[in-house]
């Protein structure tokens, strides 16, 4: 049985809401970077299911995915850093606690 | 192509590539000698000018044809003139520096590293023709752009500005990135012009249509982050406030110009079958940015926050002309045109906004009080910049104004053209109110305010540039019109 | 022509000069002198240089150069400007940087360099007359008349700074003006002019599409304006040609203070002296009369139109208008003045009924003599510890020779003493060319009202320099500082001396060709080749010659012969009587236009600025109210007593039943209720503004402040400083985004 490209297209995006809901509701700086990490997951599945389904002979997909992979890393390690930071100075990672700049 | 033709165009790119690890290589052979640690910033410079050498030589020698690598960016004049715009921010910002960060950080050798790498990251952008090095370059600028914001790590206000705009950015990036997988989904391609031919053939279009504008809007998102178009705003206000003043003459200028070349590569190479609805969607984009952006600049207190709202209203302004663009692209010499010339009024301000907070340690626009009596030289030359944002002649921001309403007049975009002169007459009144307490209130302080020489420098080229632009705007037109032909061939 | 390449640099040295001394050089006051010196010094040299190459360039005046590029975008074409030389830019190139660098060199003695006295703002001052010197060399070379009219409007504003420059000085007679009134005031006026200029200019781009010369200029440019119409309400039709000329002229008349405009010249001489020499005498007043010289093709595109008229008319009035004033002045600047305003009419005039190169003659030959003649009176001034009173004067000739005799040379050129003046030949030109024109047209024609009224000019224009040199210089001194007065430095006797020279020899360069063989006016050859050389005519020169004799005696008669004692009040005042005190006050035109449109200009500035803070409309309602109460009672007054009571009593006499009837009949309820209703209404309708007024009208001027503020707060709110809540409105506008597009 082959499955149809739509089903990896549903679970990319469930899985990118999830991310989202994560990334908008969590209040543990770590915790919204995990949902972040969740929605370039869910970009992830979407690239390599669209490379497999409508255009195989290119590598396209997975090279996008791969730098996709390549860059979240790059990005969450400068995140983890920021986050070590404010922790630091706050001795908080609550992001709601984190509004010293606003209006 | 040959490998040495390659390297040769990709030469600016590279000069900066080489610059970043040089000024990081020193910094670390430098390791305790802060004597020799305030050469960086020369080196820096002068590893800029090789740039701008470079961009310099690849222009001249590109004849006005483009030249495409491997589908993944053109060197064509638009990439050259933004990578030009880039070493000038870049220089202009580490001019700034040098008074700024002595003494506030132990780690000034990797700011200005970290400068050049951002500036290699607006040239790619500026370059780049295939969403896979778009996602890479503007992410490359972004986590560098990150990092200088939090670059002092013990003040609450820039690790706070810092974590703020990295979280925000991440979540609009990945929102961005989304929509480019659905792009590929739909035309198996990456690259623009591949992406064009594929929507040319008109069955592929009415049954994605709808996909399309999805993916469309959530790639707009990414970089309506990185122009600051309302409503991707709202990291600016606080990024700007946060950070380290020269970084914040950095992103008020650098990441716009790259996201703006990014958007007109995006939609005029990628997207030309879809022009009616792009069109739509950033004639509404521009009219709340300009409207949004100048009413919450009137009720600022602090003068960062109040550029980065007139920022924003300015990104609404050169939106006009991409919203009316016009069947031979006369829109975009406006574009490009109101970015050189925003580029230098911004960073003109900024040179008056650090000089000040170097000596008073105050960003309130209150304290600006009687800045006339203490230093007329940066009131003199704040009221140029007033005037070249508000669009006054006889400085730069006039014609870049013109051509943007003439675009939209063109276009028969009235509304947009009178929403834009409106908001004009609104920005009038913050801008003026800063000019009010700079000339006509008593100083609270009678200390002059003393100005590094660089500083100096700084604010009289910006001056000069901004009123020569006003009085001979004639080669720099030119300039703009030259590249905006080149791209719509 | 490789000297007419760097044209464009002439004046740009100034320009560096200025930029120099603002930028820093403005603590040291020697610096600051010898950059403006030096600028304008460069600019002298090499105006020289090229005025001496287009002399010697043949045919120079067919083939005029021009630098251009391409200025800004006006559609699909680009607006383009540059700079020009043909000869009468030529000649003003040899006049004005000269003139100016004598001026800057006099003036770091007048403003005390070296002494105490020096001025506080000594830099100051160098940089706007550098500036100044911009200005006027731009305006001289620009190929466009807009470039021109942005050069002077420069002039202008560096008019405006120069003549206040003494801002703070003020006087114990309130109604003495002060220099800082006296800036606006000049400015304002020539504010006036420049607005119609103005017009010109936009009627012109809007018919041409085009303001550079060579393109008005062209043989076609000008027939078409020559033959369209114009229908103007209450004028009738006129070509367009003269349409344009007139309202340029406009202009013309306000920066050369021609009759009506003329008010702000006199008071401008509050200004420092080398600024009245610079600015108020050689340079910038000239420039009108330099407009209408430039513009001259399109004055006499079309012949014997209304433009001849005007430009005749207010030149030849003003002439001799501004010499009957001068006569009674006993301020040695203000003689000046009026002289300028006259000698410009002189010039204008001359324009108006074609005469081009005598007037141009006139331009140049004035320029020397009369800023020889402020820098005199400047000298006088200082040599009498700023004494300016001529009645305070007297026996200077001793005390100041060289100011003395630069001086007369100075008076003699500008009352035209015959044969070794250089204002002789010139203005004999003027009354030579009018005289022909009065020959060929007869009596009623312009050529013979321009003629009959320079000629009386010329008389008292003699008179009253033959009155200022004796009441100046001969007799005894008439006060405590014209006993101790002195000669003054070098730095100011040294560019007397050089003007003097000119002041006396420049003449010779238009000699007519009558007397000193054909070909030979070299003036007249090189400035007019295409105009037909003005024949000499024996009796006006002679006339002429008498009549400029004549003046200075009298003047030394009156004046000079029995010198007035001390306190001893002018000769003149028994003499004239009631026509004295109407000279004296400069025919009340301050006063008029004080009553008139000063008044009604304050009136309005008061208007708007009420409105401006919300005021306004709460007296205007008001006003309106109570006119409307006013009316009504006025109305009910009028009808009721006097009208209804005669209508009734005549009524009476026709029958009294009747009468009585109609008396209350018609006054009682129905004149009465009419009468009261006009008043309630009136009233009512100014309380229904007044509520309007408070409800509405400042409702919705606070209204449009309030909401601004309150729009912007309340986008304040949803920056709340927490980034989710941000990411959630990018969340929110997407999908409103796509929804909307989806439901469209």
């Amino acid at each position: 049985m082959v499955i149809p490209l739509a089903w990896y297209l549903i679970v990319a995006a469930a899985l990118f809401c999830i991310g989202l809901y994560g990334a908008l509701a969590r209040r543990n700086a770590i915790g919204i970077l995990m949902g972040i990490e969740l929605m370039l997951n869910a970009v992830n599945i979407n690239l390599v299911a669209f490379w497999r389904y409508v255009r195989p002979q290119m590598l396209t997909g997975q090279l996008f995915a791969i730098f996709v992979m390549t860059v979240a890393a790059a990005e969450v390690a400068v995140g983890l850093a920021l986050v070590i930071a404010i922790y630091r100075s706050r001795d908080t990672v609550n992001v709601e606690e984190i509004d010293l700049l606003r209006g | 192509m040959t490998l040495a033709k390659t390297l040769a165009l990709l030469s600016p790119e590279l000069v900066l590539l080489a610059g970043g690890l040089g000024i990081l290589l020193l910094d670390m052979i430098w390791k305790d000698d802060e004597g020799k640690k305030d050469w960086l910033p020369y080196l820096t410079l002068v590893g800029l000018g090789g740039a701008l050498a470079a961009v310099i030589v690849v222009w001249r020698g590109l004849g006005g044809g483009v030249s495409a690598l491997a589908t993944m960016l053109d060197v064509d004049a638009l990439a050259m003139f933004i990578c030009l715009m880039a070493v000038l921010v870049a220089a202009l910002v580490v001019v700034f520096s040098v008074e700024f960060v002595r003494g506030k950080t132990p780690y000034r050798g990797e700011f200005y590293a970290f400068l050049l790498f951002a500036a290699l990251g607006i040239a790619l952008m500026a370059a780049a023709t295939n969403l896979v090095l778009i996602y890479i370059s503007v992410e490359l600028l972004s986590v560098t752009s990150y990092v200088l914001t939090g670059y002092l790590r013990g003040d609450a206000k820039s690790n706070e500005a810092a974590i703020k705009y990295f979280l925000y950015g991440a979540i609009v990036s990945a929102a961005m990135l989304y929509g480019m997988s659905l792009f590929y989904g739909i035309t198996g391609t990456t690259d623009l012009r591949g992406i064009a031919e594929f929507f040319s053939d008109p069955a592929s279009m009415s049954e994605l249509h709808w996909v399309v504008f999805a993916a469309m809007v959530l790639l707009f998102a990414g970089l309506g982050f990185k122009i600051a178009a309302v409503p991707f705003h709202q990291w600016a206000p606080d990024a700007y406030e946060g950070a380290p003043t020269p970084v914040t003459a950095f992103l008020s200028v650098g990441p716009k110009a790259a996201g703006f070349a990014v958007l007109l590569r995006v939609l005029i190479i990628g997207l030309p079958q879809f022009e009616a609805d792009w069109t739509a969607l950033l004639a509404a984009i521009s009219i709340v940015t300009m409207t949004l952006g100048n009413v919450v600049a009137i009720v600022q207190k602090n003068i960062k926050r109040m550029i980065a709202y007139s920022s924003i209203a300015q990104a609404g302004y050169i939106l006009i002309g991409l919203a009316c663009l016009g069947a031979d692209n006369y829109g975009l010499q406006g574009v490009l045109l109101y970015l050189l010339v925003y580029l230098f009024a911004n960073l003109g301000l900024f040179a008056v906004v650090i000089a000040f907070s170097n000596a008073t340690g105050s960003d309130e626009i209150e304290d600006y009080a009687g800045l006339m009596r203490r230093s007329p030289w940066l009131a003199a030359g704040m009221v140029v910049f007033f005037l070249s944002l508000v669009g006054i002649p006889p400085t730069a921001g006039f014609f870049g104004k013109v051509l943007i309403f003439a675009s939209a007049i063109r276009t028969q975009s009235y509304l947009l053209a009178a929403i834009g002169v409106l908001n004009g007459v609104i920005s009038l009144y913050y801008y003026f109110n800063v000019v009010r307490q700079g000339f006509f209130l008593p100083p609270k302080e009678a200390a002059p305010i003393p100005a590094a020489p660089e500083l100096r420098v700084a604010l009289l080229v910006c001056m000069a540039v901004v009123l020569g632009i006003g009085v001979f705007p004639q080669p720099f037109i030119q300039l703009a019109q030259g590249v905006a032909r080149l791209l719509a061939i | 022509m490789f000297m007419f390449n760097l044209l464009w640099l002439i004046p740009l040295f100034p320009f560096t000069a200025f930029v120099l001394i603002v930028l820093g050089a403005n603590p040291n006051k020697k610096l600051s002198h010898s950059l403006a010196i030096g600028g304008i010094g460069l600019s002298w040299i090499l105006g020289w240089l090229t005025f001496f190459t287009a002399v010697f360039t043949p045919h120079f005046g067919e083939h005029p150069v021009r630098l251009t590029f391409d200025w800004f975008p006006t559609g699909n074409t680009w607006f383009e400007t540059g700079v020009m030389i043909d000869p009468l830019t030529a000649i003003m190139l040899f006049m004005v940087p000269f003139v100016c660098l004598m001026i800057f060199i006099y003036s770091v003695g007048y403003m005390g360099y070296g002494t105490e006295h020096v001025d506080p703002r000594y830099s100051r001052f160098f940089a706007y007359i550098s500036l100044f010197a911009t200005g006027m060399l731009g305006l001289i070379l620009a190929d466009n008349l807009l470039l021109l009219f942005i050069f002077w409007e420069i002039m202008g504003l560096c008019s405006y700074l120069l003549i206040g420059f003494w801002f703070e000085k003020k006087y114990p007679d309130p109604r003495q003006i002060t220099p800082k009134q006296a800036g606006l005031k000049a400015f304002i006026t020539t504010r006036i002019g420049d607005v119609i200029m103005l017009l010109g200019m936009l009627f012109l781009y809007s018919r041409v599409g085009n303001l550079t010369f060579e393109h008005i200029f062209s043989h076609e440019t000008l027939h078409m304006l020559a033959e369209a119409q114009v229908t103007l309400p209450l004028v009738g039709t006129l070509p367009v040609a003269t349409v344009i000329a007139i309202l340029i002229f406009g202009g013309a008349v306000g920066k050369s203070a021609q009759f009506p405009l003329h008010v702000w010249l006199p008071d401008a001489m509050e200004g420092p002296t080398p600024v009245s020499a610079l600015i108020h005498a050689a340079t910038m007043v000239s420039a009108g009369v330099y407009l209408v010289a430039r513009m001259f093709p399109l004055f006499a595109a079309v012949e014997h139109g209304p433009q001849v008229g005007v430009v005749a008319f207010i030149g030849a009035f003003t002439a001799l208008f501004a010499s009957t004033i001068a006569v009674a002045q006993n301020d040695i600047k203000k003689v000046l003045a009026y002289s300028t305003i006259s000698q410009l009419g002189y010039m204008i005039a001359a324009l108006g009924i074609g005469a081009y190169v005598a007037g141009a003659f006139h331009l140049i030959t004035h320029s020397f003599f009369k800023a020889l003649l402020f820098l005199g009176s400047g000298s006088v001034i200082i040599g009498c510890h700023h004494e300016q009173d001529m009645m305070h004067m007297g026996g200077l000739r001793q005390k100041m020779p060289i100011t003395f005799w630069t001086f007369v040379a100075g008076a003699f050129a500008l009352s035209g003493f015959p044969l070794i003046t250089a204002g002789f030949w010139s203005k004999d030109e003027i009354l030579a060319h009018a005289w022909e024109g009065f020959m060929h047209e007869g009596v009623v024609s312009w050529p013979f009202y321009v003629w009959l009224l320079l000629t009386i000019a010329a008389f008292l224009t003699a008179f009253y320099t033959g009155r200022q040199i004796s009441l100046t210089f001969l007799g005894q001194p008439r006060s405590h500082h014209a006993e101790h007065a002195h000669e003054t430095p070098h730095s100011m006797t040294v560019p007397l001396m050089l003007l003097a020279f000119f002041a006396l020899t420049l003449g010779f360069a238009g000699i007519p060709e009558e007397i000193i063989g054909h070909g030979r006016n070299w003036f007249h050859h090189f400035v007019g080749h295409e105009f037909a050389a003005t024949p000499l005519s024996v009796p006006v020169m002679l006339l002429s010659a008498v009549l400029a004799v004549s003046g200075l005696f009298f003047g030394w008669l009156v004046y000079g012969r029995k010198p007035l004692a001390k306190g001893q009040p002018d000769p003149l005042v028994k003499a004239l009587g009631p026509v004295h005190t109407v000279l004296k006050n400069k025919y009340y035109f301050d006063e008029l236009y004080q009553a008139t449109v000063v008044r009604g200009a304050i009136g309005l500035a008061e208007l708007f600025f009420k409105f401006d803070n919300r005021w306004v409309i709460d007296p205007l309602v008001n006003a309106v109210g109570r006119g409307g109460a006013a009316l009504a009672s006025g109305l009910y007054r009028f009808f009721d007593l006097p009208v209804i009571d005669g209508a009734v009593n005549l009524a009476g006499k026709v029958g009294v039943a009747l009468s009585v009837a109609l008396f209350h009949f018609v006054d009682m309820p129905i004149i009465d209720s009419a009468v009261n209703l006009v008043g309630r209404t009136g009233a009512a309708l100014s309380a229904a503004w007044d509520w309007i007024d408070l409800h509405i009208v400042d409702g919705l001027v606070n209204f449009s402040g309030w909401f601004t503020e309150r729009v912007g707060r309340a986008f304040r709110l949803i920056q709340t400083g927490r980034v989710q809540n941000y990411a959630l409105v990018v969340v929110a506008a997407l999908i409103l985004l796509v929804a909307v597009y989806l439901l469209r």
